[in-house]
């Protein structure tokens, strides 16, 4: 190796981020634009896209009186068409009394418990999926604007640190794949950028509508590591990052992802 | 149609059967005379989806039902007029 050879070589190593850097915004998409022309199809057509029966069902959760109060969602919020549009857009958000970022799930079951005197319902449960999949679809087409609550900034940071954070069996961070290798294709399937621009989501692979939390909770089995409880604020905090990380993008809920 | 369509093969962590929950049959008329029917069993489609084509002459009122399991019943309808 010649001397130019060297210095061109530790030139471009260093020039070399620590981290193999973020997405370039110009180069940012949401996982829709990874997908087949036949999935893009059914989450297109609202009478094609079986999402859209869960979002049918909140509505009618929406409107059902629960709890000991014996109050409904609408009681309070009246029309969610125009109460919560963009609401989904601004989750996780600060909650005061917790101190912390909490979900839109768990802003769901905080109302019941608080105000509608309701047991809370259980993450991934029909009914819970259901109302967050109905409020979400009022923010449809517009564009997300999570984490720009400056009292978030702490908490998204944390969710940032984690995405970059290497566990499991595998040494895996979310980084390596979703900033590293969004490009190309893990076994059969394009690997995207964890823009979480649709969820609660219909997976064809899960059958069924799900959340955020499941699909984070699946990937970090697969890379064999201990997935955080549902709820968890690790995994409220990374919801945060990978929200802010897709600010702009326009909600798609309910998405139907491969 | 919303359903839990419960394929009666899983089992619950004691190892009990679910009991099967799913839609039985679809049927569709127009103006009272049957022009689509479907029967379903487990292993179909976890969430089936169905569409038909059908000639209409005359205006009238589809009308859809939807039978299934532990007494499952559901209708709806839609009207379409003909100018």
């Amino acid at each position: 190796m010649t001397l130019a050879h060297a210095i061109a070589f530790a030139a471009v190593l260093t020039s070399l981020p620590a981290f193999a850097s973020d997405i370039p915004p110009d180069q940012r998409r949401s996982g829709y634009s990874f997908m087949a022309a036949d999935t893009k199809a059914i989450q297109d057509d609202d009478t094609a896209n079986p999402g859209m029966l869960w979002v049918l069902d909140g509505e009618t959760l929406w409107k059902a009186k629960t709890g000991n109060g014996g109050k409904s969602c609408a009681d309070c919020h009246g029309d969610a068409r125009e109460t919560m549009k963009g609401v989904a857009a601004r989750y996780p958000a600060f909650d005061k009394t917790l101190g912390r970022a909490v979900s839109l799930e768990q802003r769901i079951n905080l109302e019941r418990t608080e105000r509608e005197g309701a047991p809370p319902l259980a993450y991934e449960s029909r009914d819970l999926l259901a109302l967050a999949a109905f409020i979400a679809n009022q923010s449809r087409g517009m564009p997300i604007a999570a984490g720009d609550d400056p009292t978030l900034k702490p908490f998204v940071d944390k969710g940032r640190e984690l995405f970059q954070l290497r566990q499991g069996q595998l040494n895996l961070a979310c980084a390596n794949c979703h900033d590293d290798n969004w490009d190309k294709r893990l076994a059969g399937s394009a690997i995207t950028q964890a823009h979480p621009t649709g969820y609660p989501e219909y997976r064809l692979e899960w059958q069924t509508l799900g959340s955020l939390e499941r699909r984070l909770r699946s990937c970090m089995a697969g890379i064999r590591a201990q997935a955080y409880d549902y709820g968890a604020p690790e995994l409220v905090d990374l919801e945060l990052y990978l929200m802010s990380r897709a600010a702009g993008m326009p909600i798609e809920t309910p998405a139907v992802r491969p | 149609m919303s359903h839990i369509m419960e394929t009666g093969y899983r089992r619950t962590a004691a190892g009990d059967l679910v009991p099967r929950d799913i839609i039985t049959s679809f049927a569709c008329r127009f103006n009272g005379e049957e022009i689509f029917r479907a029967d379903f069993f487990p292993a179909i489609a976890a969430n089936p989806f169905l569409s038909f084509f059908t000639v209409v002459t005359e205006s009238g009122k589809f009308e859809f039902e939807w039978v299934g399991d532990k007494g499952f019943s559901e209708t709806a309808s839609a009207s379409i007029i003909i100018e």
